[in-house]
């Protein structure tokens, strides 16, 4: 059977039932299933979570299902495409480079997405349970729209995930910044004042969201098969038929237009640094039809939260361990931590070979990714995806006045909160390494591996007595 | 300059912030309504009270 959202969910219901939670009492979108999930994250959960029984933009209820925080785990990430979580970022790399398959056009009628067609006024976004999720959202956001666009020129597709707010029930203001191709694209039918045909995809296996995070630019269909491990199945659209195609097994495609030269106020909304992006100028997109399954589910990402620094991860680190080994074949490792919102910092594991090397490192991954602020280098001995671990290396290892690699003046991500002045920051790489033979260092403790061999034979404990412990 | 710039609703006094950007084009395009996120009221930037540091 192919690959959807839903094949998903059973997977995970299957082989790890701990992340997965079904939520049955009545719950509003407003507000109200962002605060479900802040609770659970409150209690340090983050299942993805299905909630039956909602209410809609209007407050009215049962609308369709939604479900949320699909990638606020990595290990949920690694089973979406066959890993582990030590080896995402690696397999990532691997199919994104190596094992990409080009998608395949099936019939309309073996399309679940088209089991639904709304036109005109029947397409309304407010029938759809959009969330609103923070206090000073400006309303309700569309989170988890990957928004295909098209190349008027050569046809490529990009894909992007974008915040959209659902404004009228035919209208959604987009914001896009000019780094990305979605802009680039828009510039080249806004200079023929003509508008963009955009189609939102919402809801599909999450293997589809991580392989359209792919940084190679042009492949993102083709990276998508790669991750799903088969072609990703697609079908003709209703606005522009053979012209623009979306994927026949999504949840929901809103089918839309991005008028030329024209802006409207937007934001502000909690973006993914877990700071709100203020008020500015975005632009308009009309609904044009909305095709969707006869139960659709709306998928949500969890503005803000894990769920929406995780997404980006896997795609990240690829594309940093790509690079990274370039320079330095012996990197055998990267992460981009949560708590760096995914983006910002990066723990890099290196087996090293002479002293000079982790520098080139820092300088690399600090130009591979605008957004990327702050790296470690730590050695081979260190469990990068360990925290304490990283900072127990820094503690350790680090030196301020040699090990420390600072560039001023270079270009950061919009969103960050620290950066005062247009796009401004500086950057800076840790060096955690221990120095290289012949120079000496302390030895790291050890336990006895007989002793422990022997303690783990004896039984002293069980397993399940070990979990229940602090 | 900042990159953003804090107001309050002329209408429901809460504060928010818009981007710098926004607050500059509105000084210069008087047209522009801003929208004031909590109670949604629709008002001119000459009729807001702006936080300029």
């Amino acid at each position: 059977m192919s690959k959807d959202l839903r094949s998903f969910i059973d997977q995970i219901k299957r082989e790890a039932p701990e992340h997965f939670l079904e939520v049955k009492k009545e719950i509003d979108c407003r507000h109200e299933i962002p605060a479900f999930l802040q609770h659970l994250e409150d209690n340090g959960k983050y299942p993805m979570v299905l909630f039956e029984n909602v209410k809609n933009v209007k407050g009215r209820a049962p609308s369709l299902r939604v479900i949320s925080n699909v990638s606020a785990a990595r290990e949920r990430l690694a089973i979406a495409i066959g890993s582990t979580v030590e080896n995402v970022a690696m397999d990532y790399a691997h199919r994104e480079q190596f094992n990409t398959k080009e998608p395949i056009i099936i019939d309309k009628k073996n399309a679940p997405v088209k089991e639904i067609i709304l036109k005109g006024k029947e397409a309304d976004l407010n029938e759809l349970p959009i969330i609103t999720h923070h206090e000073m959202d400006i309303g309700p956001y569309i989170s988890a729209g990957d928004a295909w666009t098209k190349d008027p020129e050569t046809g490529v597709v990009n894909c992007a995930l974008i915040r959209m707010w659902a404004k009228e029930p035919q209208k959604l203001v987009v914001y896009f910044i000019d780094v990305r191709h979605t802009y680039h694209y828009y510039r080249k039918y806004a200079e023929k004042n003509e508008p963009m045909p955009m189609a939102v995809v919402i809801g599909h296996h999450a293997a589809f969201y991580m392989g359209a995070q792919t940084k190679i630019f042009g492949a993102e269909l083709k990276a998508i098969g790669g991750m799903l491990g088969e072609p990703l199945e697609l079908v003709p659209s209703e606005t522009w038929g053979d012209k623009f195609y979306v994927p026949a097994r999504a949840e929901i495609v809103i089918e839309t237009e991005v008028l030329p030269n024209k802006v409207e106020i937007e934001a502000p909304f909690g973006e993914y640094t877990g700071y709100y992006g203020g008020q500015r100028l975005s632009y308009v997109a009309v609904v044009k039809s909305i095709t969707r399954r006869k139960d659709a589910i709306f998928q949500d990402i969890f503005a803000g939260h894990r769920d929406h620094f995780l997404i980006d991860g896997p795609a990240l680190e690829a594309n940093v361990l790509a690079k990274l080994r370039e320079v330095a074949p012996m990197v055998k490792n990267v992460y981009f931590p949560p708590s760096g919102t995914s983006r910002f910092h990066a723990y890099i594991q290196l087996k090293k070979t002479n002293d000079w090397e982790p520098k080139n490192i820092i300088a690399t991954a600090l130009a591979a990714d605008y957004r990327i602020k702050h790296v470690w280098v730590v050695d081979e001995d260190v469990n990068i995806f360990n925290e304490n671990e990283v900072l127990w290396a820094m503690a350790t290892r680090f030196q301020g006045d040699e090990d420390l690699v600072m560039i001023r003046n270079m270009m950061g991500g919009v969103a960050d909160p620290s950066i005062s002045e247009g796009l401004r920051t500086a950057k800076v790489g840790f060096d955690c390494t221990q120095p290289t033979p012949p120079k000496s260092f302390e030895r790291r403790v050890k336990i006895s591996s007989e002793a422990l061999d022997k303690v783990r034979k004896m039984g002293y404990v069980t397993e399940d007595e070990i979990k229940k412990l602090v | 300059m900042k990159k953003e710039v804090f107001l309050n609703c002329p209408k429901c006094a809460k504060e928010y912030y818009v981007m710098t950007e926004l607050y500059l084009e509105q000084a210069r395009d008087p047209q522009i309504k801003l929208i004031c996120p909590y109670c949604h009221h629709e008002f001119y930037g000459k009729d807001a009270k702006f936080k300029e540091d």
